[in-house]
């Protein structure tokens, strides 16, 4: 049980020194597109975490000290903390896995790619991909499946959020807010 | 150790294994729920198979390859670089989720709500359309050809993997 408590406890440490060292800026940092954003953010991110790791060491010590190991007489993890961990790990994996399937399904740079490369001469303008992009459309489909979750309902004509929509916008719109990441989308 | 480090990363494979045979044979037409169901079967999957192999005693052998402290500490870094990903995740869905900026976008409406119109014109996607388009290009997957753009090779191969991925997946392609 200390391992899994000592992450929890490092990597909130961690997320604290991430998010705080934005919060103590005046502004965020400048870019110039998206992707040099996500390159400083993803860097920086994973040099806090690398830079923290060491901690988990003396931090699972420390609960295994003061008892929060609950190993069996005989050294081994008890049943159901066994369970726990595995379902946990189990449940980690299934995200990762779901994060590559839904590039595979919904990654908008895949789809111009693809677009691309089904054209007869395999290039396009910024018209032609503003078609095959179908962004008409694309502002449809979105809200339908937004309707579709519960996030969002329609009432003549105008879209409203529901509590869970609100909700959703609140904490998204409260860590652009404390990273200063600006409108995005 | 058999618990904790090696049946749920089997079990995480088999599902990989059984996603993939259930999209490629059997297609179905809700895929976010399939996919849900999948998850808990698997999860189910894993309790029973601990509780059956604790039952038959076969753990007790992989248990001795390496000491619970060790497999603890194991699970922990596993589950602490899960949390950075997962927190990389809600900056990407925070940063450029279409749907979470059109639901800010919504909540900003307030009670009386937004208009298709009234979205269309605080959140424009031709926009995001330009800002992908110059990060592809800026990442060599696009290359400008005067008013044209077309794929790098490194562009064409994605763009290729990606058409084979989906086709076996049999996902739709008007996404």
């Amino acid at each position: 049980m200390s391992g899994i408590l000592a992450a929890c406890i490092v990597a909130t440490l961690a997320t604290v020194i991430y998010a705080g060292s934005f919060i103590l800026r005046p502004a965020g940092p400048q870019f110039s597109s998206r992707l040099p954003k996500l390159v400083f953010h993803y860097r920086f991110m994973l040099w806090v975490w690398i830079f923290c790791m060491p901690l988990m060491f003396p931090c699972a010590a420390a609960l295994s000290r003061a008892g929060y190991y609950y190993l069996e007489t005989d050294g081994s993890l008890s049943r159901w903390i066994c369970l726990i961990y595995g379902l946990l790990l189990l449940t980690g994996y299934f995200f990762f896995y779901v994060v590559v399937y839904y590039i595979v399904d919904r990654s908008v740079s895949s789809r111009i790619m693809r677009a691309i490369e089904n054209s007869p001469q395999k290039k396009l303008t910024f018209q032609e991909l503003k078609t095959a992009y179908r962004i008409d459309k694309k502002y449809q489909d979105t809200l339908q499946s937004m309707i579709q979750g519960g996030f969002v309902r329609m009432e003549e004509g105008r879209y409203m959020c529901t509590l869970k929509g609100a909700l959703l916008a609140h904490f998204a719109g409260f860590m652009k807010s404390v990273l200063k990441l600006g409108p995005g989308g | 150790m058999y618990d904790i480090l090696i049946l749920p990363l089997a079990c995480a494979l088999a599902f990989v294994v059984a996603h993939v045979c259930l999209f490629h044979f059997l297609s179905p037409r809700r895929r976010f729920r399939a996919l849900v169901f999948l998850m808990l079967g698997t999860a189910a999957g894993y309790v029973i198979l601990s509780w059956l192999s604790s039952r038959a005693g076969w753990k007790a052998g992989f248990d001795l390859f390496l000491p619970a402290v060790y497999v603890d500490m194991a699970a922990g870094l596993i589950m602490y670089f899960f949390f950075c990903f997962l927190l990389s995740q809600l900056w990407i869905i925070a940063e450029s989720s279409v749907s979470v900026r059109m639901m800010i976008d919504i909540r900003k409406g307030g009670p009386k709500g937004v208009t298709l119109e009234e979205l269309k014109a605080s959140y424009p996607l031709g926009e995001k359309l330009a800002d992908e388009l110059k990060d592809m290009i800026f990442v060599s997957y696009l290359r400008q050809e005067g008013s044209h753009i077309g794929n790098t090779d490194k562009g064409r191969r994605h763009a290729r993997l990606m058409a084979f991925s989906r086709s076996f997946l049999n996902l739709p392609d008007n996404r």
